[in-house]
């Protein structure tokens, strides 16, 4: 359901445009590899391959694109994704808008 | 005549008996013209005094009755055939063909030793041979006979012997001097050799026991077998020696000798019984656990296998080791055979033993009627064990249905009412976007969206408490360091060597180490951390300490949840201790098997 909002959102967004999308971590660095994507959303709960893992691979095989990790619970749930370090910001669900949008791109961006 | 017997006892036998052997004498003496008539007189009475004095003796000593009533009538037989010392033609017919009868006598008299019962088709065929082979080749005879052959056991008449007052014929058929009574004797000795082969051969598969009950009958057996190789040999090769007549005395010896091997058979038994029964009531006294009254009976019946099952009666009832740990059905082996124990008629154990051991039924009574206040004790707490484990699966079955329960609940707020909640957020937020900026509609609509995140907020701290994601989707130890996250007091979680677990135990483990972390920040006055340490070697340990005032475990303050964390960790196996003085602190540790087996 997320993915519809979220592509509602990217829509909305000026300068932003959606190229992917993926229903497990799997599929999405198959995606990845596919599509060269700049800007990467993951959902931290996902059937498989949860997100926080998909973050570290994509941190490695792709250091100039930006993953940011989203999830419904608060990010003080998640010590370990707190060791992905600030390159890989983690966002509430609720929060994502384009504005948030905007100020990931901007302080985060290469 | 048994009835007759039951009614008589032994003294009642030994009158008899003494009143025979007068008789026997008297005949003896009466038609003897040799001068050793009183000796011949004597050894004769023996033959009928010893049997009957034997038989008197196992009468009155259970489990033998039977066997002495069968020794008795066989006395009495053997008094028939010292009517074979008589002049007169009649009697000492009557006493010849006694004394063939003697023969399947003697035989079913070692094979039923000492039980009096025949067991196995061996044994009853050798019996019916043994008459078959009286009524076709001797009985017969009699009939057509003018006088009875010399010499034999139990007459010592020679020559000139009283003739044969039955003979219905005018002359004796020649065959019967030529073939009948070449071949009967061969097949009597035949006969008789493979009843000591079939005496031989129990002994050899047999307990101890019945090894020195029947070795002292066997050895008179191979005595008589032998007498009767002499006899054969004799009669052939020096027929008018002294030889012949020496086997011939050894051979009518051999009765009173075999009465005699019964009463030291008897008696060994006995010594046995009572030696081990006094060691088996010793080993037993007091409270044996199991494993000791097995040895005990292992060893009273020099039976190092030896198993002991209960019986449950719990439903259609079924057999179990002494760990309530249900065999369906009890294995026995096919050299082994399974004794019941009961109390009255009540089934309260059962035996599996060797099966060697079925003869000697009375001791096995007689043993297991020591061991039963044990054994019925023992039943008792294998059924409790049993109702224990029974217990305790449906304890943890309840419990993993809750946790079931909650988790289905929690993945569907999370999936459902949660994303809802965000999705509307997120929408709120767009269209507060599209109305650009600052106008009434938008304040509205960025009003609407706090109201949705409060609601969103409430919903993930309900979802939280009743089976948090972390715990669902990357363990315990993930679990409680998110927890640990937000509690008011500093926590630290240790882990050491844990793994992922079932759902049962990840759960309780965390909802219990969670109950203890809210009591160290709710009721721990001046607590300053709280450590949860987790570690697992083979099983699981949890500790939660924190340095805080503590409490007096005689009087646990309201509120704290002990009876529930108890519950838990006792429905997947483990256990809690509890641990706080004042001003020590307080420390919850708690022990959960990892094996399924204790579980």
């Amino acid at each position: 359901m997320f993915r519809g909002i979220a592509r509602d959102v990217i829509a909305a967004t000026p300068g932003f445009e959606s190229v992917g999308e993926a229903a497990s971590g799997e599929e999405a660095l198959r995606a990845v590899d596919r599509l060269d994507p700049r800007l990467v959303l993951l959902d931290v709960r996902m059937p498989g391959m949860d997100g926080i893992e998909v973050a570290r691979r994509l941190r490695a095989s792709h250091p100039e694109m930006l993953v940011v990790l989203i999830s419904v619970e608060d990010s003080i749930d998640f010590p370990s994704a707190a060791k992905l370090g600030d390159d890989v910001p983690l966002v509430r669900k609720q929060d994502f808008g384009p504005r948030l949008l905007r100020e990931l791109w901007r302080m985060h961006a290469p | 005549m048994p009835s007759q017997l039951n009614r008589l006892g032994p003294a009642a036998v030994g009158t008899a008996g003494v009143g025979l052997c007068a008789l026997t004498v008297a005949v003896t003496v009466s038609g003897s013209g040799s001068d050793y008539a009183w000796v011949e007189a004597f050894a004769r009475a023996l033959m009928v005094a010893v049997p009957l004095a034997v038989g008197a003796y196992a009468l009155r000593r259970p489990p033998f009755e039977r066997f002495g009533k069968l020794l008795i009538a066989a006395g009495l037989a053997w008094f028939l055939t010292t009517l074979a010392n008589s002049d007169d033609s009649l009697l000492y017919s009557i006493g010849r063909i006694a004394g063939w009868a003697e023969e399947p006598l003697l035989i079913y008299l070692i094979l039923v030793f000492p039980s009096g019962r025949l067991e196995g088709g061996l044994d009853r065929a050798l019996v019916w041979a043994a008459v078959l082979l009286v009524v076709t080749l001797y009985l017969p005879t009699a009939l057509v006979v003018e006088g009875y052959p010399v010499p034999v056991p139990w007459t010592s008449c020679e020559s000139a012997c009283p003739g044969n007052a039955f003979m219905l014929t005018g002359s004796e058929p020649a065959v019967v001097e030529d073939l009948i009574r070449p071949l009967r004797e061969v097949l009597a000795i035949a006969l008789f050799a493979a009843v000591a082969l079939r005496l031989a051969y129990r002994i050899r598969g047999a307990t101890r026991l019945t090894r020195r009950t029947l070795a002292p009958v066997l050895a008179v057996a191979c005595f008589r077998f032998g007498a009767y190789c002499l006899i054969l040999l004799g009669r052939r090769l020096a027929p008018e020696s002294e030889l012949v007549d020496v086997s011939v005395w050894l051979l009518a010896l051999t009765v009173p000798l075999m009465a005699a091997a019964f009463l030291l058979g008897l008696a060994r038994w006995w010594l046995f019984m009572v030696a081990s029964t006094q060691r088996l009531a010793a080993r037993l006294h007091g409270h044996p656990r199991p494993d000791e009254v097995r040895a005990a009976l292992a060893d009273a019946f020099d039976d190092p296998e030896l198993e002991i099952v209960y019986w449950l009666e719990e439903g259609r009832g079924h057999w179990a080791d002494a760990d309530g740990h249900v065999l369906e059905p009890p294995a026995v082996a096919t050299t082994r055979c399974l004794t019941e124990v009961r109390d009255d008629e009540r089934l309260v154990a059962a035996i599996i033993h060797d099966a060697a051991l079925r003869d000697d039924r009375a001791f096995i009574e007689g043993a297991t009627s020591y061991a039963l206040m044990a054994l019925d004790n023992h039943r008792l707490s294998a059924q409790a064990s049993l109702l224990l484990r029974e217990v305790r699966k449906s304890r943890a079955r309840i419990q993993a249905a809750a946790d079931d329960e909650r988790r289905r609940i929690e993945r569907d707020l999370h999936d459902g009412a949660q994303q809802r909640l965000v999705a509307l957020r997120i929408k709120l937020e767009l269209a507060a976007e599209r109305m650009n900026g600052d106008g009434a509609g938008a304040a509205l609509l960025r009003g609407l969206g706090s109201d949705v995140e409060e609601a969103l907020e409430e919903v993930r701290a309900l979802a939280r408490g009743i089976y948090p994601g972390p715990l669902a989707d990357r363990g315990l130890v993930e679990g409680l360091r998110a927890a640990a996250l937000r509690n008011p007091l500093p926590t630290t979680v240790l882990a050491a060597g844990v793994q992922r677990y079932s759902r049962e135990i990840e759960s309780a483990a965390y909802f219990c180490c969670l109950e203890a972390m809210q009591n160290a920040a709710k009721h721990a006055d001046g607590a300053t951390a709280t450590v949860i340490d987790l570690s697992d070697n083979g099983s699981l340990r949890l500790e939660v300490r924190d340095d805080g005032a503590g409490f007096d475990p005689e009087h646990v303050p309201s509120g704290v949840g002990f009876i529930s964390m108890r519950d838990r960790v006792a429905a997947v196996g483990g256990d809690l201790a509890i641990e706080s003085a004042p001003g020590r602190g307080t420390r919850v540790a708690a022990n959960i098997p990892l094996d399924a087996e204790d579980r």
